[in-house]
């Protein structure tokens, strides 16, 4: 299933980053509005979460094989996934957080 | 572990061939630096995430910010980053793309493989250079 997981979150990403490239050409970013009005496009909101959990997921099957290829003893694997996890977690949670909590 | 190889010819096979994994000594196939090269480009983009979200929350802050942001990613270290960063970016989606072509069984053949790998190389300059110009002007 990660074989297709990572295949079908590249495509979504790239889809999605052609489709950014060609927003920003058709109407550039020029002053702070232009850039806010990016992030809080109502359809654009969607799109732009779905590429971010598509990108931790592409992400994280990625490092994992990495990870496997190389890191040979159990608990250094281990370790590796486990903190690796977490901090895209968090990275996760605070990239909502980012773009919806308040006072961040 | 290595398998002992029967091809059917009258060599002893039933030992193990000896194996040279040495990383140093081995010349790859431009479709084998393709391949290494998207995996390093995506552990670099990895990297990257935190700087970026940080940079996306920094820019999102209010307009002072923005600027202030805009400014620094105008100044030459700032070009310079950008530019890099691009090109990793680019060279990953490339090689990405002739992956998932090649999950296709397009291109398998070895003439089509050499010729696609460089052609990631190629497309991503172009194509950085490209956007480069156009969105950072």
């Amino acid at each position: 299933m990660e074989w297709l997981w990572q295949r079908l979150t590249a495509v979504y990403l790239g889809a999605f980053g052609i489709v950014l490239v060609v927003e920003l050409l058709v109407h550039p970013v020029r002053d702070f509005t232009d850039w806010q009005r990016l992030f809080s496009h109502p359809l654009l909101r969607i799109l732009w979460l779905l590429a971010f959990l598509a990108m931790f997921i592409h992400a994280w099957i990625g490092i994992r094989s990495v990870y496997m290829d190389y890191l040979h003893r159990f608990w250094l694997r281990f370790l590796a996934n486990v903190v690796t996890a977490t901090v895209l977690l968090a990275c996760g949670v605070w990239l909502l957080l980012v773009l919806f909590g308040s006072g961040f | 572990m290595v398998e002992p190889v029967n091809r059917g010819d009258s060599i002893d096979k039933t030992r193990a061939r000896p194996v040279d994994l040495s990383l140093l000594r081995m010349r790859l196939p431009i479709s084998g630096i393709v391949s290494i090269v998207h995996r390093i480009t995506g552990v670099f983009l990895l990297l990257c995430i935190p700087v970026l979200i940080y940079t996306l929350q920094r820019s999102l802050s209010g307009a002072d910010e923005f600027h202030q942001l805009a400014a620094m990613a105008a100044s030459p270290p700032g070009r310079v980053f950008t530019i890099i960063l691009l090109l990793v970016f680019m060279q990953h989606f490339f090689s990405g793309i002739r992956h998932l072509l090649l999950d296709l069984h397009i291109g398998m053949a070895r003439q089509q493989s050499r010729r696609s790998a460089w052609a990631t190389f190629i497309a991503t300059f172009l194509v950085a250079l490209a956007i480069g110009i156009g969105v950072l002007l």
